[in-house]
């Protein structure tokens, strides 16, 4: 954190530099400013008498040298309390302890607390308590990801990918995985309620008298009546919602997403004259141009997209994939690209426009073209936007050499669209990388159409209006009308789990699944079915909201659906008899189908041949909005946030305490600003700022972000919801606030002005608690320096002598390796180990004080200078050293090495020295400073989710990765069942298994046939701090990035000298 | 004897005796509590010969043996001594619908993982841990099942004692 006088620090300044390694984690470390320059001299004391004197005239002046921070600081920020006069517990908090203590001592030496023993009446018989049952399910988000679900005795307690499924293929995001604890959420209604009006009370009603009076409401409706959804695909989730059109005819249906793909569909259909989204094939593209698309973190099938574009990103004989990122803001894509071109959001299209105009130059055919775009030469435009010269003719290059085997992704904006399709077509790439013979299904909301029922009700046209799986309470600014809207509909009637900010406005809340909880189905593209079905009993007193619309009907005795007699489960079987079953044909009878369908929880029924490529019409490019001149002011861009999706996860701790995959931060948004700007307006990381735009105004904290476009402001949406719960109703602010209903402006930049508030905070950030002191601990390359020498890149080799006896590993040796040049950043692993290994959240103050339990963590780097670094993604676990530091300098041998290698950390012999965090080089040790687990999960139901296999720690207890031994012992047993020895398949760490881009191997090392032995004897692959001597079980290979060379070197590069 | 002699004598007793309830008092040996339904095992393992897994089903397959579901119990008892007291308790229970509650009795301490299933796998008798339930009327702790009982017969055994074999 930097002081204020570091406001008048020129970022230019090279004062660092002579003593600067390659990588830098934070500004402060980057400009090598005071605080960093005295800590890296106070590490080892080098000087004690300078150290004791700076005590010495502390004690004299009353000041703490040495701190980042002072308490003070702190205070004022809020993070620490003052604690009373004497900044102690008070006496009476002591007594009250120590009654407790008294009382717990007394409790704990009762000899036989009476236990007792519940067996089942009627045991199921699929279940075995103490065995995991998986059963294959659909996530409800728009995506359709096929998932695998784990119960114990009941419970669901992990979300792991389908591997038979292609979205997932195995694999899962972070927010698919901790989606979970939304099951688990204590907040969620727990039967159906009545609201007299917009923010009365919401009394209890039953469901008989609220099903009725609803049908009655919607007979009288005659028509006059709508349906709200977020985007609904699936058959019979489909067809439910015809019938239930056709048992109260005129109701209408409107899709509606905070996030829509209306651009993309509508530029297809200008170009091709179909609007569809087409299934981008990231495994076909050797080479990828974005113009502002983050596909990797915020697009509509971002999870298959990271998978398949993992595929291209590793060595294949010398081959490796290339991606360019145009773009205004640092996003995970752009953290993940080979070269990267800064330029402000109104810019985008001028570099596109380049592209174009350089690849038509290849070809005089289209000579009529060239005038149009005469204007925007390479040259030009580099010069214009200061790119670096020869960059656009580099991506006209690129494309052209991979023809039919590149892809070009544009930001959901109709004119980049257009140029990105044009781009494809000429390319070849349309009908190879760009497929729409299956296209997606998996985003149909329309904002269109929502202000259109916006108007009608306004108009006193919809007298009953029933909505599910969206919440524009929340995404619509003010300014929309919606509220007013509501006002005016007789009936309002919500199916969401809670009273959230439209809910407050309804009649009535049923509150519909959990989709642990419910059937249902998806279709995310043309001919790919997707099951769901139900792991558990639903919790509470509630109700699909699909079961919900049936009894509706059928209280109205309405239509086809008023006559159904089985419930949603019937109704989705029934579906998928009459429209999938039917649709083909198949030998076995239905009933084997149908229990095939539940066991794989996916069916392709596509032929996955490409469709043959489509004409692309030239006159589209006519729409294309020509730039204006270049704009000045500061820019306000709202983009989605990757953890709470469209706000839906928003009271979801373990997503909130999940970091950004680029800034790392953690249970806020910020405004985003380049460093420029940010010493242009004299803000400093953390000041809390107001945003201002057209007359909406909210408060934000500044983040400095390298590599952002100057003069532009980015804000994450998603945050600052006010009915979310009890913990995400106070993260963040709003940023859907700027969005103007007239014209769904959110997807382009805003003007806006910013202001000081005077206030500051310290923001919750992961990384920055450490600096890299110089080390290299990131090792990276380009492709070209590393095919000539595979160790390019690598800290130099020291000779080593050990003052340590060799340990004997007789059986197997557990070790890991991890591909830098695969890891995007995406925190998948972090998630599943949370959720593995019953991970507690802390809290934001916790995150503050530097106190964080992930057991994996995903550290970003940056390398070069802040305008436009480049990034590297590095996770840190336990590395199980062999000469493990921590194993020795624990007094109660409560951490120790056994004879496979692991580092094993026994909770119940920890007294909690915290020693062995202090000696621990990695810093991957974490500490419980309080009860965390018992404050996590002590919310009923929310211990529900814990992993009976793994012991719950308490307060004074160190923990760490433990190399998921849990499942290195079920497979183990697997293979002594067997009788053979632990294969690769056998044990899947919670990390490996659903990091999508396979950058991960766990395996035996004394093996020499296991992948992960062949990893570590690869060339390419390092070990961190490798100079310690402790030798860790984990090894890392070299980041990759395919563009040329900078003839720069490895470790001690610039240092000049060596000890 | 010396006065000195007896005071020796003394605190070497005080420190056997402490030695001795220090070890012990960490153990349940011996615990035999009362069940809801007085289940004999002598009578139904011992006297009629019914194997242990046809009761505890799981043992070969999880980590807890499980006591066993109600329908089990159903199996012989919707014909076998229906008119018996006991019986009739437990029929009660199983067609209203409500578990019997057991009080439990092998308790391992805490922080400890322990599967049935590789011991079994490894050809130990149920005996071995549990004693001579057949000839048991009423079911008490047979061994101490203390961390230093697991370890000396993981020791005898040549099973491996690194400490997270049973802590996890």
């Amino acid at each position: 954190m930097s002081k204020p006088d570091n406001k008048t620090n020129n970022l230019r300044m090279q004062s660092g530099a002579a003593s600067r390694a390659a990588h830098w984690t934070t500004l402060e470390e980057w400009r090598g400013d005071g605080d960093v320059a005295r800590l890296r001299g106070e590490e080892f004391f080098e000087q004690p008498e300078r150290y004791f004197a700076a005590e010495e005239a502390a004690r004299l002046t009353g000041k703490r040298p040495g701190a980042l921070l002072e308490t003070a600081d702190f205070v004022e920020m809020g993070v620490l309390n003052n604690g009373g006069p004497d900044g102690g517990f008070s006496r009476r908090d002591f007594l009250k302890l120590s009654a407790a203590a008294m009382a717990f001592a007394t409790a704990g030496c009762a000899l036989r607390p009476a236990e007792k023993i519940i067996p089942y009446i009627k045991a199921p018989e699929e279940l075995v308590p103490g065995v995991a049952n998986y059963y294959a399910s659909t996530l409800s988000d728009a995506a359709g990801t096929g998932v695998l679900i784990k119960t114990r005795e009941g419970r669901p307690i992990k979300i792991e990918g389908n591997p038979d499924h292609p979205l997932s293929q195995g694999k899962l995001t972070a927010a698919g995985q901790l989606s979970l604890f939304n099951l688990y959420d204590p907040d969620r209604l727990q039967g159906p309620v009545k609201l007299s009006g917009a923010r009365s009370p919401a009394l209890p009603i039953l469901w008989p008298t609220a099903d009725a009076e609803i049908a009655v409401a919607l007979t009288a409706a005659a028509g006059r009546a709508a349906l709200l959804t977020g985007t609904v695909h699936g058959p019979a989730r489909t067809r439910i919602i015809r019938e239930f059109q056709a048992a109260f005819p005129g109701t209408r249906h409107v899709q509606t997403d905070a996030w829509t793909q209306e651009a993309t569909r509508a530029a297809q259909n200008r170009c091709y004259g179909a609007a569809v989204l087409p299934r981008y094939r990231f495994d076909k593209a050797e080479y990828v141009l974005s113009l502002g698309s983050d596909f990797l973190g915020g697009g509509y099938s971002a999870l298959e997209w990271s998978v398949d574009f993992g595929k291209l990103r590793k060595v294949r004989d010398g081959k490796l994939s290339k991606v360019t990122v145009v773009e205004p803001f640092l996003t995970q894509t752009g953290a993940n690209s080979d070269v990267r071109l800064r330029v402000r959001a109104a810019d985008v299209i001028k570099v596109a426009l380049a592209v174009a105009n350089d690849l038509i130059a290849h070809d005089p055919t289209l000579k009529p073209l060239r005038g149009a775009l005469s204007q925007y030469t390479p040259d030009a435009v580099e010069r214009e936007l200061n790119l670096p010269a020869g960059s656009i003719t580099d991506i006209a290059h690129d494309l052209l050499l991979h023809r039919g085997e590149s892809l070009v992704v544009a930001a959901e904006n109709e004119s980049l669209q257009i140029i990105a399709n044009y781009l494809n077509s000429m390319c070849g790439n349309d009908g190879r990388t760009v497929d729409v013979s299956a296209p997606s299904l998996q985003s149909q909301g329309s904002h269109a159409e929502l202000l259109a029922l916006i108007a009608d009700m306004h108009a006193g046209k919809i007298d009953v209006l029933i909505f599910y799986g969206t919440n524009p309470g929340y995404f619509l600014p003010e300014t929309a009308g919606f509220a007013a809207a509501l006002g005016k509909v007789k009936t309002v009637v919500s199916l969401a789990d809670r009273v959230d900010e439209t809910g407050r406005y309804a009649h009535y809340v049923l509150p519909g699944l959990h989709w642990l909880e419910n059937w249902g189905d998806a279709q995310p593209r043309a001919g790919l079915y997707s099951l769901t079905q139900p792991a558990i009993y639903p919790l509470y007193d509630n109700r699909a909201a699909e079961d919900s619309l049936l009894a509706i009907a059928k209280a109205a005795g309405a239509g086809a659906l008023g006559k159904f007699s089985g419930g949603w489960h019937e109704f989705v079987k029934d579906t998928w008899q009459t429209h999938v079953y039917d649709a083909r044909r198949y030998d076995a009878a239905f009933e084997q189908f149908w229990n095939s369908a539940l066991r794989d929880g996916v069916l392709d029924t596509a032929d996955g041949q490409a469709a043959p490529s489509r004409f692309f019409k030239m006159e589209a490019l006519l729409a294309v909005d020509v730039p204006g001149p270049a704009a000045n002011g500061l820019e306000l861009l709202v983009y989605p946030s990757p953890n709470l999706g469209d706000g839906a996860h928003a009271n979801n701790a373990w997503l909130l305490e999940c970091p950004d995959p680029v800034s790392r931060i953690t249970w806020t948004n910020y405004a985003s600003l380049s460093p420029a700007t940010a010493e242009r307006l004299g803000l400093r990381e953390g000041d809390i700022v107001r945003l201002a735009a057209d007359g909406t105004e909210i408060e934000a904290p500044v983040h400095i972000q390298p590599g952002d476009a100057d003069e532009t402001v980015s804000l994450q949406s998603g945050w600052g919801r006010t009915l979310a719960g009890k913990v995400g109703s106070r993260a963040g602010s709003n940023a859907f606030a700027f969005r103007r209903a007239e014209n769904n402006r959110l997807r382009a930049a805003i003007a806006c002005t910013i202001t000081a508030t005077g206030r500051r905070e310290k923001l919750p950030c992961v990384q920055g608690h450490h600096y890299l002191e110089g080390r290299p601990i990131v090792a990276d390359a380009a492709l070209e320096d590393y095919l000539r020498d595979p160790q390019a890149g690598h800290p130099h080799k020291h000779a080593i002598h050990s003052l340590w006896p060799e340990h004997d590993y007789p059986g197997n040796r557990w070790g890991m390796s991890i591909d830098l040049a695969s890891c995007n950043g995406c925190n998948a692993c972090i998630a599943a180990c949370q959720v593995e290994n019953n991970i507690p959240v802390v809290g934001r103050d916790m995150i503050v004080r530097g106190r964080e339990m992930h057991w994996i963590r995903v550290d970003r780097y940056y390398r070069g200078e802040p305008e436009n670094p480049e990034v590297c993604f590095q996770p840190m676990l336990c590395q199980h050293c062999e000469n493990a530091p921590c194993e020795t300098v624990c007094p109660v041998v409560a951490t120790v090495h056994n004879e496979e290698g692991l580092n094993q950390q026994i909770y119940n012999r920890c007294v909690g020295t915290r020693y062995c965090s202090n000696n621990c080089p990695y810093k991957v040790r974490r500490f419980n400073w309080a009860e965390y687990s018992f404050a996590a999960y002590d919310a009923h139901p929310l211990r529900l989710a814990l992993n009976p296999d793994v012991t719950v720690r308490e307060k004074g207890v160190m923990e760490k990765c433990t190399f998921c031994v849990q499942r290195i012992r079920e497979g183990k047993v697997k293979a002594k069942q067997f009788g053979r020895d632990v294969a690769d398949s056998d044990i899947r760490t919670a990390c490996q298994q659903t990091c999508p881009t396979d950058a991960i191997t766990f395996g035996n090392f004394n093996n020499p046939q296991s992948q992960v032995a062949r990893n570590m004897a690869d060339e390419r692959s390092y070990r961190v701090l490798e100079e310690l001597n402790v030798k860790p079980s984990v090894v890392y290979w070299t980041k990759l990035r395919n563009r040329p060379s900078l003839g720069d070197g490895g470790h001690h590069d610039g240092e000049g000298e060596h000890a | 004897m010396s006065q000195r002699l007896r005071l020796g004598l003394f605190v070497l007793v005080l420190l056997a005796a402490g030695y001795y309830t220090w070890v012990n008092i960490w153990s349940n040996r011996g615990y035999a509590p009362e069940q809801p339904i007085p289940f004999n095992h002598k009578l139904h393992a011992g006297d009629h010969h019914i194997p242990c897994l046809y009761c505890h089903t799981n043992v070969e397959r999880s980590a807890h043996a499980t006591v066993p579901a109600l329908n089990i119990c159903m199996n012989c008892h919707s014909i076998v001594a229906v008119n018996k007291p006991d019986i009739m308790k437990l029929t009660a229970a199983y067609n209203s619908d409500k578990p019997v509650e057991w009080v439990r009795i092998h308790k391992l301490p805490e922080h400890s993982y322990f599967s049935h299933e590789r011991h079994i796998a490894k050809g130990f008798d149920c005996a071995e841990c549990h004693g001579p339930v057949e000839t048991m009327e009423k079911v008490y702790q047979y061994r101490k099942l203390n961390m230093g009982d697991c370890v000396s017969c993981h020791r005898q055994n040549n099973a491996p004692t690194s400490c997270n074999t049973c802590h996890q």
